[in-house]
């Protein structure tokens, strides 16, 4: 960590640093360093276990509105004192803060429900066989973290691996192929052109 | 004179000729480096780094490969991404997918841990394909050989193997499909055979805690098994696949069954799975990378074949099964 990191790292500790007035007003002509502190604020955040319960789907509005209102503040103020201006930076830094948090949890909502879609689905296996401490507690976590009103900051979740191409995309019908292929690489004896094993460990962790 | 040749007609002919038939061009060098390969595969104990290219998707593994007395152990882990990794032993095949936390437990089934299956009947094979041998070249600052096997139809991908001159293990390997494309590649660029006093260490499973979802597809009890139903019949596979083996299993966690047939040619394979319907598809076509799938459904069943095969190979396979009731 950089000394420049150091002194951007304590939204980490959620305790401002020493000359935390200097530093913010370093963030504030840097807009690359105001990402950097945020991410550092989001860390911090997932760190201390402060992820909100749900995502208000009201809440771009609200920082519309509130960006709104400090601009026209700015507009009938000629003259802002160094220290106001340090307070407004905040806005960046306090008033995103429960962004960042908001944002972690939709991220974490999203993958937990795209990973649990997936055991549920598995090839026509009753719950019961399949019920581990682990999915309980994803299935608690979806359940509280996705509201009716809730939306997920980012709903894109990389693949990896390979999927199958269908014609038609059914609900579980890529666990049900891969399912048919681990069975037939093992159980077929022929060349098979390479390591066919390759195939299965090549599966997409999605599936 | 007449008497000689009255002798090699009479006597020797009948010994001479199926040689002749059976040895030609075929059973020649390229079978034998095929050969030599898929003894090496199974034998000896290597661990190496390959890549593995599908559909302009390149990913990296390392597979370890111990035997002995024994058995064989192998394990074979996705380098890039997902730490997925599969462990066979002489029981087990495991899956596992450490990000999803995720634990598949099959049975394997023995004596099939190489890649390579020589068939016994070449003379069969050879009415499929040609074998060619190409030469020399160079993988991984290896001398190899190359071996070209190429399809005599449209039923069957072409192979291609780049073979260790030294030790005999395929370095290289590629699918080619009808349009004599490359659809699946495998190259190893580093490979260390471990020989003598070298051990090969294959580590034992990675940590599996309570955290992981098992699933397991067998009891361990492999003498449990059920009889095929033969309500099902496959008179005529198409291309001259021929009929292997026939299981029938029982779903994990259901009374359901699904019934597995194995065809093969001597080199490519392929397997029908027979189950009742349970996913809401109207069936058609699917793949990945060189494997092709064909759904079809069936008396209220979904009839899938499978394999690394073209397309038009698995949908006559799935549309030549019928159901006869018994």
């Amino acid at each position: 960590m950089t000394d420049l990191d150091d002194k951007l790292a304590f939204p980490l500790d959620d305790h401002p640093a020493e000359n935390a007035d200097e530093n913010l007003d370093e963030v504030i002509g840097d807009v690359n360093l105001q990402y950097r502190m945020r991410r550092y604020q989001m860390i911090g955040e997932v760190m201390r276990h402060e992820l909100p319960d749900a995502i208000d789907t009201e809440f771009h509005s609200n920082v519309m509105q509130r960006i709104r209102a400090e601009a026209e503040s700015q507009n009938t103020t000629p003259s802002v004192p160094d220290n106001a201006q340090s307070a407004n930076s905040i806005l960046s830094w306090a008033w995103l803060k429960p962004f960042a948090g908001l944002a972690v949890a939709a991220s974490v909502a999203v993958v937990t429900v795209l990973l649990w879609q997936p055991i549920k689905q598995e090839s026509g296996l009753s719950d019961d066989s399949v019920v581990s401490a682990e999915q309980l507690k994803i299935q608690q976590l979806a359940g509280q973290q996705i509201q009716a009103n809730a939306v997920p900051v980012s709903t894109k979740v990389q693949p990896v691996g390979m999927r199958w191409k269908l014609e038609s995309e059914t609900p579980g019908l890529q666990q049900k192929l891969n399912s048919y292929l681990v069975n037939h690489t093992e159980y077929s004896s022929s060349m098979q052109g390479l390591i066919p094993q390759a195939r299965v460990a090549g599966f997409d962790t999605q599936q | 004179m007449g008497r000689k040749l009255n002798f090699l007609s009479k006597r020797l002919l009948p010994i001479l000729l199926p040689t002749l038939i059976s040895a030609p061009v075929f059973a020649g060098p390229a079978m034998e480096w095929v050969q030599k390969m898929s003894d090496a595969m199974r034998n000896l104990n290597y661990r190496g780094d390959f890549v593995y290219l599908h559909e302009n998707q390149l990913e990296s593994m390392r597979i370890s490969h111990y035997r002995d007395v024994h058995g064989e152990k192998e394990r074979l882990i996705s380098l890039n991404g997902e730490a997925r990794e599969v462990i066979r032993d002489n029981q087990n095949l495991t899956c596992i997918w450490p990000s999803s936390r995720k634990v598949v437990i099959d049975m394997s089934r023995k004596n099939n841990f190489s890649p390579i299956f020589i068939p016994e009947d070449i003379v069969r094979l050879e009415k499929f394909y040609e074998m060619k041998l190409l030469g020399k070249d160079r993988v991984a600052d290896m001398s190899v050989m190359v071996v070209h096997i190429v399809p005599r139809d449209k039923f069957r991908y072409g192979m291609k193997f780049w073979i260790n001159e030294q030790n005999g293990l395929m370095m290289k390997s590629s699918l080619i499909n009808e349009d004599n494309k490359v659809v699946e590649e495998v190259m190893f660029t580093s490979l260390k055979v471990y020989e003598g006093d070298e051990k090969l260490v294959i580590d034992t499973m990675p940590p599996i805690d309570d955290s992981f979802t098992m699933i397991r597809f067998h009891s361990g009890d492999s003498s449990k098994s059920f009889d095929a139903d033969r309500s099902w019949k496959l008179e005529q596979a198409p291309g001259g696949f021929w009929r292997d083996s026939v299981f029938k299993r029982q779903i994990p966690g259901s009374e359901q069954f699904v019934q597995q047939m194995v065809f093969t040619d001597g080199l490519a394979s392929l397997s029908v799975f027979i189950e009742r319907q349970t996913l809401d598809t109207k069936g058609g076509s699917s793949s990945m990378g060189a494997v092709n799938a064909y759904i079809r459904i069936l008396n209220n069943h979904s009839v899938t074949a499978i394999g690394e095969v073209p397309a038009i190979t698995v949908r006559q396979l799935a549309e030549s099964v019928s159901y006869q009731a018994q």
